[in-house]
């Protein structure tokens, strides 16, 4: 992505949320570009809300700043940003139409009765809702009404749309199926959108660029790719997708690159580098899909162990390994597509389970 | 960079500001005229000459009391003479009776309502709700034709035989403890009611899972844990019936009157407006002491079983 | 056989109870449709004579016109009183709040002799002693308790993100207020102002103190002629009240059920 090229939209600038002694958001900074669909992800209680809510104008910040197309927002009332927000419980006004909740914002601004309803009509053929404008919200589904939420703040022409865990009330299925939903809608209007959530399979599916927070901090900014490939701390490595974590102990290896020793049975060894002090603590990182499994004792030396399966999860498409290694000390993920519906291995076989040096994420202290 | 320093003041602002209406009243005309009550209490008054308004600086034949002054004879006047301690005393005796009826009246009631299914509860609730959105003064009506020597109430007496001749019903303590009770019982049916209807219904069930009688379960667990809202409506009633008007004025007679019908008849009928300001804050004091009087002994009783 | 005999005396006693509530009530109105000038209870004499007298004599229907003036300025200040205090304890935080809001709940538990004492003084010394306003301002003091904890359970019962949604999209917090919070609460405004009406309208001893020959409200001189001159003129009078007050109700009610036949339709 070419950042030069691209307008910034959103600037956040040491963004801090103080409650008493306690503080939610800690001097966090990041940008978001025009068109861009960004995540914010982590645990609750990290921040995140919190975040989307002080760029909404919903709370204000302890200090920081927050710049809409160049536009300190910092002292404008939020009626007056020229934000969207979709809310977690969609928030639509029980007592009026799902046309009236469409006309509602153009309305506040004056907007006069022909144009408000034509506009009303466009957004909601966008979300294909048109044959329900006389209804009321409580005549909707669950994701109905989310798509009612969107429209009335997409007829706003906002420069940002906010999302509040919209898919987090809807049931698994659903939530499958609004996935897409959303994000062709997002490309297909072009709107700049900051998504919060705790769930990192949304955010792998559908973002641009994901920032994952914890504690109040931002620990990675990156895309899908890179924040799931190249963890920087083991705090994200664990967040995202599935991992066997451990803690080993780097050493230079006789050709002179970083090994790790784990329990003082396993080794792995990344792709060459020296940055690993010796004898310092280092965090180990394997994906499940990474890791090969063989009733045959493989020719690698390191980025291999043995154990026994523990237990097996079928999944559908994929099986799920959890496999004892290290003397029962350590629990190996592994995954394995199964195509053809059989599992190659079961509970209690022995196996040898390899990868290669690029599958490994290392990392510093953890 | 200042961060919504701004909009910081204007919530705090608009914070104040929608609780201004409130402060206003509770100052205003709550709070401030029970201090300006006080204050009055302490004018020296003036001699039952003629009915004045207007004319608020002392002048000759106009004014309720003596402006400038500050004295406590009225407090003295009230506490000195025979009459009015006497009313103090009936008007606390009356508060107790008619604290003990109520309660002995509303807690089997709201038992009663507890215990009903849906449809009787609605009922229920509504018949008891009743007298407080009539008027008392038709309460009171009803009540003095009912209670009447050819009422209603004495015609079925003699009628059944219990009785030979009707007996004297109306305006008799009887009569202002039966009005009295009517004008509060609603209140506190309904408090204890609510107080029934939070407890968890399972614990009844489990006590009698473990042996005990309905009764047993009742006076062991559901009682005992129905007493704090129980104890709530008993101070309720203790206050308003400290405050008893309109009861002993129409359904009592001049033995039975007290501090509270004496307020108008100081007030008015004898113009003595600082004496009736004192008797006003005399029950306002009554109350405050036996609201007092009742946590002290509660609060004691409470340390004493948790000992 | 124990258990039978005590669940008889049980219902019996409910029986006695609701004929307690019930008596007064109806023993009044009925006396207001017989045609003795006596405590008898009418028998098959029914008469509407009292009723007409009450509606022909001047100072019965400016009784009454006192009294539905009075309860309009109650039904104000109760619902200013009411509302703004259930919106600032809906949506701010405060240091003293518990205890400020139970205090705001307090005037309710005062007696009505000593509100009426203490406020004829006030009224006396600033001259709002003979208007309508100090008597209202007495009844509203038993009246916003009780708007307030309606609005309140009302209010809470509201999404929070509605106003924030409507803020969000361009209203101002009054604009958010009119278009959304308010419609959503409407029916429970309404109870509260109905409430307000049923205190002040039967209210007695505030307007007693309170009131002078110009602002008498119906109970204030209903009262004399029951201390005095027993007639079922009183009765018809307080059946007139009962009447104002039964319809009040039916009409609360059916504000109640409809906002939630509304709330049904639209499910």
């Amino acid at each position: 992505m070419n950042t030069e090229e691209q307008k910034v939209v959103l600037e956040v600038k040491n963004l801090t949320k103080e409650f008493g002694d306690d503080a939610a958001v800690k001097n966090i900074s990041f940008d978001l570009y025009d068109g861009e669909f960004l995540f914010v992800i982590g645990p609750s209680g990290c921040g995140k809300t919190t975040t989307l809510r002080m760029i909404g104008g919903y709370e204000s910040p302890s200090s920081g700043e927050i710049r809409v197309r160049g536009q300190l927002l910092n002292n404008v009332p939020l009626e007056k940003r020229n934000i969207g927000m979709v809310f977690q419980s969609y928030a639509l006004f029980p007592h009026m139409t799902v046309q009236k909740n469409v006309e509602y914002g153009l309305r506040m601004r004056g907007v006069s009765k022909a144009p408000r309803k034509k506009k009303a009509a466009e957004v909601l053929s966008l979300v294909e809702l048109e044959d329900y404008a006389e209804r009321y919200p409580a005549q909707l589904s669950g994701g109905q009404k989310q798509r009612v939420a969107l429209a009335r703040v997409i007829a706003l022409e906002p420069d940002l749309l906010l999302l509040d865990e919209p898919l987090a009330n809807l049931d698994k299925r659903l939530r499958d199926t609004m996935r897409v939903e959303l994000k062709k809608l997002q490309e297909k209007v072009g709107i700049t959108t900051l998504y919060v959530t705790h769930d990192q399979e949304e955010a792998l599916t559908m973002a641009d660029r994901i920032v994952v927070m914890h504690d109040g901090n931002i620990l990675q900014v990156g895309s899908p790719k890179d924040v799931y490939n190249d963890p920087n701390s083991p705090f994200v490595a664990g967040f995202l997708g599935e991992t066997s974590s451990f803690q080993g102990k780097a050493r230079i290896a006789s050709d002179g690159f970083n090994e790790i020793v784990i329990d003082n049975a396993m080794i792995v060894r990344p792709t060459p580098t020296n940055s690993f002090q010796p004898n310092n603590s280092v965090f180990v990182s394997i994906r499940p899909e990474r890791i090969k499994l063989s009733k045959e004792p493989q020719a690698q030396e390191v980025n291999c162990t043995t154990g026994i399966i523990d237990f097996v999860s079928y999944l559908g498409s994929h099986v799920f390994y959890f496999i004892s290694v290290l003397d029962g000390a350590s629990l190996l993920k592994a995954s394995e597509p199964i195509p053809h519906g059989q599992a190659s291995f079961e509970v209690g076989d022995f196996v040898h389970a390899y990868w290669q040096e690029e599958n490994v994420v290392c990392i510093n202290g953890g | 960079m200042s961060i919504s320093i701004l909009s910081e003041r204007l919530s705090r602002y608009n914070k104040f500001f929608l609780l201004s209406p409130l402060l206003f009243f509770l100052i205003f005309f709550f709070a401030g005229p029970l201090l300006w009550l006080f204050r009055v209490s302490l004018y020296q008054s003036r001699g039952s000459s003629g009915f004045g308004i207007g004319g608020a600086d002392g002048k000759e034949g106009g004014g309720f009391y003596v402006e400038g002054t500050w004295t406590l004879e009225n407090y003295f006047k009230f506490f000195q003479d025979e009459y009015f301690r006497d009313i103090m005393f009936f008007t606390v005796e009356l508060a107790f009776i008619v604290t003990m009826v109520t309660m002995l009246v509303s807690y089997p009631m709201a038992y009663y309502i507890y215990k009903a299914g849906a449809k009787l509860k609605t009922f229920l609730l509504i018949i008891v709700i009743l007298p407080k959105l009539s008027n008392m003064l038709v309460l009171v009506y009803g009540l003095q034709i009912l209670l009447a020597n050819n009422g209603w109430i004495n015609k079925a007496l003699v009628g059944l035989g219990i009785i030979d001749e009707p007996v004297k019903l109306v305006y008799t303590l009887f009569s202002v403890v039966v009005s009295k009770v009517l004008l509060i019982a609603p209140y506190t049916i309904l408090v204890i009611t609510a107080a029934l209807h939070g407890l968890d219904r399972t614990l009844r069930d489990a006590a009698m899972g473990l042996g005990a009688s309905g009764t047993r379960a009742f006076l062991t667990i559901t009682f005992p844990l129905s007493l704090p809202g129980s104890y709530v409506a008993l101070l309720i009633t203790i206050v308003w019936a400290l405050g008893a008007f309109v009861s002993p004025l129409l359904l009592g007679n001049p033995d039975l009157q007290t501090l509270a019908v004496e307020v108008p008849k100081q007030t008015f009928e004898n113009v003595n407006w600082a004496m009736g300001s004192a008797i006003a804050f005399i029950i306002l004091g009554l109350m405050f002491v036996v609201v007092l009087v009742f946590n002290l002994i509660i609060g004691s009783a409470i340390k004493w079983r948790t000992a | 056989m124990k258990r039978s005999i005590g669940k008889v005396t049980f219902h019996l006693f409910g029986l006695l109870l609701v004929t307690y509530f019930t008596l007064p009530m109806v023993v009044a109105v009925l006396m207001s449709f017989g045609p003795s000038r006596f405590l008898r209870l009418p028998t098959n004499k029914w008469t509407l004579k009292w009723y007409v007298e009450f509606f022909t004599t001047t100072k019965w229907m400016d009784g009454l016109w006192n009294s539905l003036i009075v309860s309009g300025l109650t039904i104000v200040f109760a619902l200013i009183v009411g509302m703004a205090t259930a919106l600032a304890f809906t949506k701010y935080k405060y240091k003293w709040g518990a205890g400020l809001y139970t205090l705001s709940l307090t005037p309710v538990f005062t007696p009505a002799v000593i509100i009426a004492m203490s406020l004829l003084t006030v009224a006396y010394r600033t001259g709002m002693w003979g208007g309508y306003t100090i008597i209202a301002v007495a009844h509203s003091l038993w009246a916003f308790p009780l708007v307030i904890m309606v609005l309140k359970v009302s209010l809470d019962g509201l999404d929070k993100s509605l106003e924030e949604a409507a803020r969000g999209m361009g209203a101002t917090p009054i604009q958010a207020f009119f278009t959304v919070t308010l419609p959503l609460i409407m029916p429970s405004v309404l109870v509260g102002a109905l409430f307000a009406f049923i205190i002040s309208i039967n209210e007695f001893i505030m307007a007693l103190f309170l009131g002078t020959v110009d602002t008498e409200t119906l109970p204030r001189i209903i009262y004399p002629v029951l201390r005095y001159r027993l007639t079922p003129l009183v009765a018809a009078a307080s059946g007139v009240l009962m009447l104002l007050t039964v319809l009040v109700l039916l009409l609360a009610a059916r504000l109640v059920n409809l906002g939630k036949l509304v709330q049904y339709q639209r499910s």
